[in-house]
């Protein structure tokens, strides 16, 4: 296994299968928090703390609990009780450290819980088998990162969807298409190109 | 990524200030001027593939003029100012044989999904020419892909003598597809690309025309002459390395010559509403179009990148923006604010 790995994990879960453009995941906060950048970059920031903590967390406890036990029916529960978990952390380590970021999170903090790219990453790092392909632990670290770079991708067309929508607030913009349809119209124009990017690794 | 950290920003996402628009319109000299060198252009495929590139231009303009009309008319304004330029785009940017249905199709979404929702021009995200295209690229691959013809071979096509609005051209047996062409370009010389002798998209293969027209746009300062610079020093740089690391791979004047690569950079790309509005935002842009047209084209399942680069670059236009602190308006709104409480 060569470093290559890693970077074509980091390159093809941030850009070429972008959780939010080519697998529709995570679509609530993207449009629910991309209204100022500022809460963008910090959505952006939690979503990177759970997704790749609870990516080392649930591929542990998958292949060190559930597989000796021979329970991986539970995998999804379990995934959920462990991001659950991890959200009340992050909520408390954003109150503490920011109360501005807190109000303006608001309920997207809890939203995390059933943000579905976090249980999308860690599900699809066991569907992927990286412990078949690397072994356990250099799998593990395949895993991690392709959970920061899935993390990346999101946080990359958080902020650029956050601009974009700045700039659309003030635009001319017909009644019935205001807020929601245009973004929802911008982000389909923008899975559409990114779909261009299919192919190139992996 | 250059990430600012997300807790000093902070301070200015809470208050509800109304965003400007950034609105970097050429004036209606300039938007005239630069939908006629594209007919110029136009006219040159005329001679070289036949008059059937007419039908296209025209359903392209009925199309795009009966949505401008309808979302005027329904939302009791005037006609938007820039209606010539769209519909001109789309046309250059379509294969010389394509069924005029698939031309309309292509307007239909780009002025009605690209344009008049976001407000019309000025306001667009995305170039809104680029948008029908890349929507047609995406729905109909054989057709935008598969069906392209020499015109060495073939000469001007003439519109058929049963159906007028059809070529007189046998897609089954002689077309070609332009994968092949992007990769290993045929035998070609220098000569036929320079004057336009090549399979391509309507107004992509006409070389000189679309060197010295578009020279000409930058002379006459309709354009900025960094985004086309940047864009296509990019695709030399990065053809000049593959040559000497792999196999595969054309020659870097080659690379420029086939596909829209050139017309983009010099006609589409730098639209002042879709670009970054600061002259190094300008060249970030372009190189960024330049890498990913390269990678779409040469690495990933597409066949040619440029509709998908230049949307993905238009797309983060905005983010760009706001590094190089284009969006003016909008600090000095916050900051005003930041002050006044």
């Amino acid at each position: 296994m060569s470093w290559t790995v890693f970077f074509v994990a980091i390159f093809s879960s941030m850009l070429i299968n972008n959780v939010v453009l080519m697998k529709f995941l995570g679509v609530c906060p993207f449009l629910g928090v991309s209204k100022k950048t500022g809460s963008a970059l910090g959505m952006s920031a939690a979503v990177m703390f759970v997704m790749v903590i609870a990516a080392f967390v649930s591929y542990l406890l998958y292949y060190l609990v559930l597989v000796p036990l021979e329970i991986e029916f539970v995998q999804t529960i379990s995934f959920i009780l462990i991001i659950a978990s991890l959200v009340q952390l992050v909520e408390m380590i954003i109150k503490k450290i920011s109360k501005k970021l807190y109000k303006s999170l608001g309920v997207y903090i809890a939203l995390i819980t059933t943000n579905c790219a976090i249980l999308g990453i860690a599900v699809e790092n066991i569907t992927r088998d990286f412990a078949g392909q690397y072994g356990l632990f250099p799998g593990l670290a395949v895993a991690v990162t392709t959970a920061f770079g899935a993390a990346l991708g999101f946080g990359l067309v958080m902020f650029a969807f956050s601009t974009i929508r700045e700039r659309l607030e003030g635009a001319n913009v017909p009644e019935a298409w205001k807020g929601v349809p245009v973004s929802l119209i911008t982000a389909g124009i923008m899975a559409l190109a990114f779909a261009g990017l299919g192919g190139i690794v992996g | 990524m250059a990430r600012p950290n997300f807790m000093e920003s902070g301070d200015g996402f809470m208050n509800e200030t109304t965003a400007p628009v950034h609105i970097n319109t050429p004036t209606e000299k300039k938007l005239w001027l630069w939908t006629g060198f594209l007919g110029v252009l136009l006219l040159a495929a005329v001679v070289i593939f036949g008059p059937y590139v007419l039908f296209i231009a025209l359903t392209s303009y009925v199309v795009a003029l009966i949505i401008e009309w309808a979302f005027a008319k329904s939302r009791g304004m005037k006609i938007d100012r820039a209606w010539m330029i769209t519909p001109m785009i789309i046309t250059l940017m379509l294969p010389p044989i394509i069924p005029l249905w698939i031309a309309g199709v292509a307007t239909g979404f780009g002025v009605f999904f690209g344009k008049a929702i976001f407000g019309g021009h000025g306001r667009t995200v995305f170039n809104p020419a680029l948008v029908g295209v890349l929507f047609v690229l995406i729905s109909f691959p054989s057709q935008l892909n598969t069906q392209w013809f020499e015109p060495k071979d073939h000469g001007p096509l003439m519109p058929s003598t049963e159906n007028i609005g059809h070529p007189d051209f046998d897609v089954e047996n002689d077309a070609v597809s332009s994968p092949a062409l992007l990769r290993i370009p045929g035998n070609y010389t220098t000569g036929d690309f320079l004057l336009g002798r090549t399979a391509g998209a309507v107004g992509e293969t006409f070389m000189i025309g679309i060197i010295t027209l578009g020279i000409g746009l930058m002379l006459l300062k309709v354009f900025d002459w960094r985004v086309p610079l940047a864009l296509l020093g990019t695709m030399v740089v990065l053809t000049l390395i593959m040559n000497l690391v792999g196999t595969g791979y054309p020659s870097p004047v080659t690379s420029l010559l086939v596909g829209s690569a050139t017309f983009a950079a010099f006609f589409v790309a730098p639209d002042p509403v879709t670009s970054p509005i600061k002259s190094w935002g300008k060249v970030v842009y372009g190189i960024g179009a330049g890498i990913l047209i390269f990678l779409i084209r040469y690495e990933a399942a597409a066949v040619d990148g440029v509709v998908f680069g230049l949307i993905i670059m238009n797309a983060i236009t905005p983010l760009i923006d706001s590094w190089f602190n284009a969006s003016s308006a909008e600090t000095k709104t916050s900051d005003e604010t930041k002050e006044a409480t």
